[in-house]
């Protein structure tokens, strides 16, 4: 490779370069920087990291570890986000695309399930509001159908129901997207390949277990990927429908961030928060990155 | 060859004068251009649709005596509280005066220098110093008090007390006959109702308890540290409603405007809320059929002031304080009280000035000591938790009391 050929494509990155060094890279650095400031800008070591974590609204595993219902404090609730939400994501998104892949109306009704990715997430989450609602919503209206009047509530309105709630809910919301990665999987994979294995005599499920799941894992891998990061920097639902609470029960770390910077202007705690949802999100994204190019 | 030579320099010259010409239009344009307007005001603040409407009356006023335009933002609470901040800090001021009810935020902007010193704009012995101790800072005041929404009581629909032979208690154990007897009617499902929102509904009608069990002095100690949430006195007043919470006679909190109508149209049967809620429907058209109640034997009353505020980076420095001055006098306030629904600070305006409704709410006021809104005077990060914690509360009594209370005096130290 020449000068001329290093040179060329150097001149075009660097537009790109430059907005991301100053919109992104130095951002992020002087976050990380400001999260070892204190008041007065002084050098205060890792005390901000301290503080944020004896906060009980970021760390409370004591409700868990004695069995009770939430709060578990910011950190543990987008950890449940992560173990709930996401497996279900996937687990809905896979099936749907299957099923919808060949029946007639399936884009029609693939379009209905991505709805809830077109809609902004905070009228997302004014309707979840609704749907939890005891008197308007149409879940507490399905259960009195059911002949479970009893159980009635407004949903998000516990500390004991409001996480499973918008988990629940953010799963209708997220499965769209996971549908529609899958659904260009699937279109992607030979159907040669299911037609050799029927004649040798595969049965359905083998073809899913044995063709379908192996090729779909880079669109697998997309999917964690993306969801896991929503997941970890989840702010504007759990914003619009409870601000966080009641009780701390619905916090996470994005919400509580933005409640340290710009509510109680702490911003030496809310960058150490930043910090680390950065070195989560980052973690979790570098190790998929790297999961997809080793394969 | 030649003949198209000139052809080329002709089409040349007809392009740069059509150049010129342009240059000279646009250029005589630009001069005829009328001078700059005079300049305009912008204020930011929380009111929109009919108290926008009230608020651009006395504006109206203020640009009929002075000359001077203003332009009005609204602005939603989050937006003001998150936005202005930055924006003050930033050395930018886009607005020239700032309408803000939280006089701890206010005195957050004052100790970083972003506020200006307004004391020579109001004549202070005209306002009542509960308003302006909490936002003074030495001997500078940072905020002028506009408008008051006086925390009266409970309200409910007259009509429905008498067809139910009810009466409004005047002593404590009266108010605990009435609430089990609202309970009791068909059709009532809780006899208080409870707003939702950002959670303000629930610490207001909290604080009605706080003053109404513990006296306004817990109520003013709770601001200032003097007493502690973990302390007996606060202790006893949040056992005493969790008493309540439980036996269920509250609701479980719902949008705060449409708890109005479910309280007119008798599902609950009374709802502690602000003077505000005469200008909203259906109050606002019933104003003859609707009463409040004080919290019996209360001697205080909390009032939330919305104030005005003048940031030190205004570029409009002598036409904001003209504004701020007459946002302070009598003159404003007598417009915006007319509107209905709130109260005036300033003593000079006259009771004439309000409807009967409010006169009632202006006469109560009267008899009790004024006191600030506790969550209000506190500020964040208490503001927000105490919000959240009655929240939880309000729907799950049985939670441990001590971890909240001591949850809550956390948090109010955190917001010193």
């Amino acid at each position: 490779m020449d000068l001329r050929q290093t040179k060329i494509p150097l001149f075009f990155l660097f537009p790109t370069i430059l907005l991301l060094t100053l919109f992104v890279v130095f951002p992020v650095v002087n976050t990380v920087y400001i999260s070892f400031l204190g008041e007065d800008d002084e050098f205060v070591g890792l005390q901000n990291y301290e503080e944020v974590f004896g906060q009980r609204n970021f760390w409370n595993p004591q409700n868990l570890l004695e069995g009770k219902t939430p709060p578990y404090g910011a950190l543990i609730h987008n950890g449940i986000w992560i173990v709930l939400h996401l497996p279900l994501s996937l687990f809905f998104g896979l099936v749907l695309a299957i099923l919808l892949r060949d029946i007639k109306g399936g884009a029609i009704i693939k379009s209905v399930v991505f709805l809830g990715m077109v809609i902004p997430m905070i009228v997302g989450g004014i309707l979840l509001r609704f749907v939890y609602d005891n008197r308007a919503g149409i879940l507490n209206e399905f259960l009195r159908i059911v002949g479970l009047g009893g159980l009635t509530r407004t949903w998000t309105a516990y500390p004991q129901t409001i996480l499973l709630a918008l988990i629940l809910g953010t799963v209708w919301i997220w499965t769209g997207f996971s549908m529609i990665v899958y659904s260009a999987g699937l279109e992607g994979i030979p159907k040669e390949l299911f037609e050799a294995a029927k004649i040798d005599g595969a049965s359905r499920w083998r073809r899913f277990w044995r063709i379908t799941v192996p090729m779909l894992r880079p669109a697998t891998i997309i999917v964690i990927t993306m969801t896991l990061l929503w997941e970890l920097k989840i702010f504007d639902i759990v914003w619009v429908i409870q601000q966080g609470g009641p009780g701390g029960a619905s916090m996470v770390m994005a919400l509580m961030m933005f409640r340290e910077a710009f509510l109680s202007r702490n911003f030496g705690t809310a960058s150490a928060i930043a910090t680390m949802l950065t070195i989560l999100t980052f973690g979790f994204a570098a190790y998929m990155v790297y999961r997809m190019v080793k394969k | 060859m030649r003949k198209n030579k000139a052809a080329s320099m002709t089409v040349w010259l007809a392009v740069i004068a059509i150049i010129i010409i342009l240059v000279a239009v646009v250029a005589a344009w630009y001069l005829m251009q009328p001078p700059a307007e005079e300049t305009e005001l912008t204020v930011f603040s929380l009111w929109s649709d009919q108290e926008e409407a009230n608020f651009e009356e006395a504006l109206a006023k203020f640009t009929e005596n002075t000359g001077i335009t203003v332009n009005h933002v609204a602005y939603s609470t989050d937006e003001l509280l998150v936005t202005v901040p930055t924006q003050l800090e930033a050395g930018e001021a886009i607005a020239d005066v700032i309408i803000a009810p939280w006089p701890s935020w206010i005195l957050d902007l004052a100790d970083d220098g972003l506020l200006a010193d307004v004391s020579d704009m109001m004549d202070t012995t005209k306002l009542p110093a509960t308003y302006l101790d909490v936002v003074s800072s030495g001997d500078a005041i940072y905020a002028a008090p506009f408008k008051v929404s006086g925390k009266p009581g409970f309200w409910y629909r007259e009509s429905f007390f008498e067809d139910n032979g009810l009466t409004a208690p005047t002593t404590y154990d009266e108010f605990k006959m009435l609430l089990a007897d609202l309970g009791e009617i068909e059709g009532v499902e809780a006899a208080v109702a409870s707003g939702d929102g950002t959670g303000w509904p629930l610490s207001d009608t909290t604080e009605a308890f706080i003053i109404g069990l513990g006296g306004y002095q817990l109520q003013e100690d709770l601001i200032s540290g003097d007493a502690e949430f973990t302390g007996t006195e606060a202790r006893e007043v949040f056992e005493e409603l969790g008493l309540l919470l439980e036996a269920g006679i509250f609701s479980v909190p719902d949008d705060w405007q449409t708890q109005l109508q479910r309280v007119y149209d008798g599902t609950y049967g009374i709802y502690f809320q602000g003077s505000f809620v005469t200008t909203i429907s259906p109050f606002s058209e019933n104003l003859d059929d609707i009463g409040f109640f004080p919290f019996p034997e209360t001697d205080g009353a909390t009032g939330s002031v919305d104030y005005a505020v003048m940031p030190a980076a205004t570029e409009n420095m002598d036409e904001a304080e003209q504004l701020i001055e007459f946002l302070a006098g009598a003159e404003a306030q007598e417009i915006m009280v007319q509107q209905g629904g709130f109260l005036a600070p300033n003593s000079d305006v006259p009771e004439s000035a309000y409807n009967a409704a409010d006169l009632k709410v202006v006469q109560f006021m009267q008899t009790v000591m004024i006191v600030p809104d506790l969550d209000d005077a506190v500020g964040n990060p208490f503001q927000q938790n105490f919000w959240d914690q009655l929240k939880a509360f309000w729907v799950d009594p049985t939670m441990d009391l001590d971890t909240m209370l001591q949850t809550l005096q956390d948090d109010w130290a955190a917001s010193q």
